[in-house]
């Protein structure tokens, strides 16, 4: 098409490709198991895959009808839980594959099933739905419907305390209590939660293409606008310094250090031949940031103030998930046209 | 990457127009196409399909507050999930609640960027219960809104309503949406290719069906020129839709279209004016006299009519003589020799109505963006839909069109090749000035 603007993807060394696996469905959620030993992934269409780190194929869970739409590990690596379409969440042996419990979430898709951190409590948004689960299938808590269908439910790192996501409220909640902690009433929809490694900011993509922070020792807050289309990817770094976003054909990581973000200059990292990022994933511990794009491309960076492009690779299909294992050592992404793939992108750093 | 886009359709309609009778028509009919439905939460689809997902509408602002920015959120979250699976849909239906606002859920596949990469509004359908919607046209902005989104609309139930009826309807509703292709059905049964695959908008069908629309509008819509002898006359009515209804009874020199055509301008003054109210059994009397008659009482109204001397005389009415089952009587009932219906302005009736724009001429493709962009900005909350095709300057294809509210979707499409290049355009709405829109967009033309 004359006059469209096409981007030449940037060039850099090629990501070393670990194992590989073909799902033959589009990958909805890939997911390491806390010790790093297991990796898995749920498709579309409902089936949850687990492979081992190298890649042997343990177990096929029929998953749920219709569609899988979440996954989480207990910190024990233990159990799974998942969430789908026929308004259940499951939790399964990890070892065995075998179906522990059926948990009734709420009438609607489960659209997430979180684990706490550690422990054994699992939170389960279904519509409007919350619940508290035991690992062991006891229900803890049924929290007063939120008001409006819950799009995400993300643990704090590193505390007993949880954010939920709704159109017009973001609220936080302690297992202990069935009244919320804090409900920070925004009018729009927020569509993805990431908390700061340190625990000290919230940060959520909303569906009117900006970027909210909220600071919750000092009670600021902060918005980002301007984005080009809806922001649903989200990252922080280790030091809870960097937020990586998408929302755009554009990675836009910005400094929060000091008084930042605001007013200053994000990091904006070009990777994808301008089409959209899908997904973005900071190293849990290192300062590489992956990201993912429609294009089926996965790039790895560097983000500072000498921000590099330091080794590209590519899957079939549009790129859906990324995944750093806890030690960092391997990079899993996944794609629409059912590609898994482990890199080890350590030789290259 | 052009991936086709899947087409959508959106269902309207109150409480037991027939939304579910269509919806379970269309799954069980054998067309061969695989179709995903997003039933209303208080839907119940008889056919047993895994792709029905049952859905509650959850309207979403946004956070800058503009309402033309409001999208379904649940559709999103859902769509985007049903068009990641392998086995792909080639067609999505979307029913709404009864009292819904068709602007969010047509506006999510404008707005949103996800929906709109994979997914295009084929067309809103309004299922319309023939013998209940009186009750609720005239007062209800949801019933309203319905008519003017539409792009097909269903008189459904036809079987429970006079034919007359029906007819009135009909003519009611083609005032609301001159663009809407109209259908009258029993038990919603209508061919799957007049619901489905509009592809889009077709504006030369659009004109087919009413060759009025782009004429100007008359504040009467029916003038008829009868002979009568000098004396009295019985102009008699019976109950219709309205309580009241303005006429005027204008002499004319001819009883032929000429004649009646030079007393049009006549007419349109006399209206203008301001209403002398009349009851039954008062006396009209012929010349510039703007009569109010008053319908409110029930059963056979009569008024007398007094020709001071034989010849032709223009009776216009506000609204066609039909509605009232009205008629002239002299010792017995009188027809007119000639009568003509006109394109009513409405404005005082209905506040929804359409202004249709038709011109010859290329446009300066800068001058028409800057145009529409003011308008929108401005205007976007009262313009339900705009459709059309154009003519662009420098470019052998005609660029198609359409809008809901501020959003706007539009691109070229065939080359005019021997058809002569022209512009057509409607928008349909509230408060809309034919006037201001016509010149302003014929500034667009390249001079």
């Amino acid at each position: 098409m004359p006059g469209r603007l096409t981007l030449e993807a940037p060039a850099a060394p090629g990501l070393e490709l670990e194992w590989e696996a073909g799902l033959d469905d589009h990958v909805v959620r890939a997911a390491w198991s806390p010790d790093g030993s297991r990796l898995a992934a749920a498709l579309i269409g409902g089936p949850v895959v687990v492979f081992d780190c190298d890649g042997r194929r343990l177990l096929d869970l029929p998953g749920h009808e219709f569609g899988t739409l979440s996954l989480s590990w207990r910190a024990d690596g233990r159990v799974l839980a998942t969430g789908g379409q026929d308004s259940r969440a499951r939790l399964w042996d990890a070892a065995s594959g075998r179906r522990l419990h059926d948990l009734e979430s709420g009438k609607h898709w489960v659209e997430r099933v979180a684990f706490a951190p550690f422990g054994d409590l699992l939170a389960t948004a279904s519509g409007r739905a919350l619940r508290l689960w035991s690992g062991a299938g006891d229900l803890l808590a049924d929290y007063a419907p939120h008001p409006s269908t819950i799009a995400d439910v993300q643990w704090q790192p590193n505390d007993l305390l949880f954010a939920t996501a709704a159109y017009g409220q973001l609220t936080t909640f302690r297992p202990e209590s069935p009244q919320p902690v804090k409900r920070y009433a925004w009018k729009g929809s927020i569509l993805a939660i990431a908390w700061s490694p340190d625990g000290n900011c919230i940060a959520t993509g909303n569906q009117d293409s900006s970027v909210h922070f909220w600071y919750r020792k000092t009670g600021r807050e902060l918005e980002m606008t301007g984005y080009p289309a809806k922001v649903r990817e989200l990252s922080w770094d280790a030091t809870s310094r960097y937020l990586a976003t998408g929302g755009a054909s554009t990675v836009t990581v910005w400094d929060c250090s000091g008084k930042g973000p605001a007013g200053t200059r994000p990091i904006q990292l070009n990777g994808h031949a301008g089409r959209p990022i899908r997904a973005l994933a900071f190293q849990h511990n290192g300062p590489f940031l992956a990201s993912g794009g429609q294009d089926g491309r996965v790039c790895l960076w560097l983000p500072d103030k000498h921000t590099r492009l330091v080794r590209v690779a590519e899957l079939p299909g549009e790129l859906t998930q990324l995944a750093w294992a806890p030690d960092d050592r391997k990079l899993a992404a996944a794609s629409s046209a059912g590609m898994l793939r482990v890199f080890r992108p350590e030789s290259g750093s | 990457m052009t991936q086709d886009r899947v087409p959508v359709t959106v269902l309207t309609g109150f409480l037991g127009s027939g939304k579910t009778t269509l919806l379970n028509r269309i799954l069980t009919e054998n067309h061969g196409k695989r179709i995903a439905v997003i039933e209303n939460e208080f839907g119940e689809i008889g056919v047993d399909n895994e792709l029905v997902v049952n859905a509650e509408e959850e309207i979403f602002e946004m956070n800058n507050g503009c309402i033309c920015c409001t999208v379904r959120g649940d559709l999103i979250r859902i769509l985007g999930s049903l068009m990641k699976r392998k086995d792909r849909f080639d067609h999505i239906l979307i029913e709404t609640t009864g009292l819904a606002d068709p602007a969010p859920v047509a506006q999510t596949f404008f707005v949103d960027d996800e929906m709109r990469s994979q997914l295009a509004l084929d067309g809103i359908v309004t299922i319309v219960d023939a013998k209940h919607i009186w009750q609720h046209i005239d007062d209800s902005s949801e019933a309203q809104e319905q008519v003017a989104f539409a792009d097909v609309i269903l008189l459904n139930k036809i079987d429970l309503a006079p034919p007359s009826d029906v007819d009135r309807l009909e003519a009611r509703i083609r005032l609301m949406n001159p663009a809407a292709r109209i259908y009258r059905t029993q038990n919603a049964a209508v061919e799957m290719d007049r619901i489905l695959n509009l592809g889009g908008f077709n504006l030369d069908r659009a004109l087919e069906v009413d060759p009025m629309f782009l004429e100007p509008e008359y504040p009467f819509e029916w003038a008829g020129v009868y002979q009568l002898a000098a004396g009295a006359h019985d102009l008699v009515l019976r109950d219709g839709p309205d309580r009241s209804m303005n006429a005027a009874l204008i002499p004319v020199r001819a009883a032929s279209h000429e004649g009646l055509e030079a007393v049009q301008m006549d007419a349109v003054l006399t209206f203008s004016d301001k209403e002398c109210p009349v009851a039954p059994g008062a006396a009209l009397t012929p010349g510039a006299t703007l009569y109010q008659l008053d319908l409110s009482a029930k059963g056979e109204k009569r008024f007398r009519i007094e020709a001071p001397a034989g010849g032709s005389y223009a009776l216009f009415t506000e609204h066609h003589p039909d509605e009232f089952g009205a008629a002239l009587h002299g010792s017995a009932p009188l027809a007119p020799v000639i009568s003509k219906t006109y394109k009513p302005d409405h404005e005082h009736d209905d506040q929804v109505s359409s202004v249709g724009i038709t011109m010859p001429g290329d446009l300066d493709e800068k001058k028409l963006n800057n145009w529409l962009r003011e308008l929108l900005m401005n205007k976007g909350p009262d313009i339900f839909r705009m459709k059309g095709v154009l003519a662009i300057r420098n470019d052998p294809r005609r660029f198609v069109f359409q809008g809901v509210h501020m959003l706007f979707d539009g691109q070229p499409d065939r080359v005019w090749g021997t058809e002569p290049r022209h512009n057509s355009l409607i928008f349909i709405g509230r408060n809309l000035s034919r006037v201001e829109l016509t010149e302003g967009f014929k500034e667009c033309l390249v001079a």
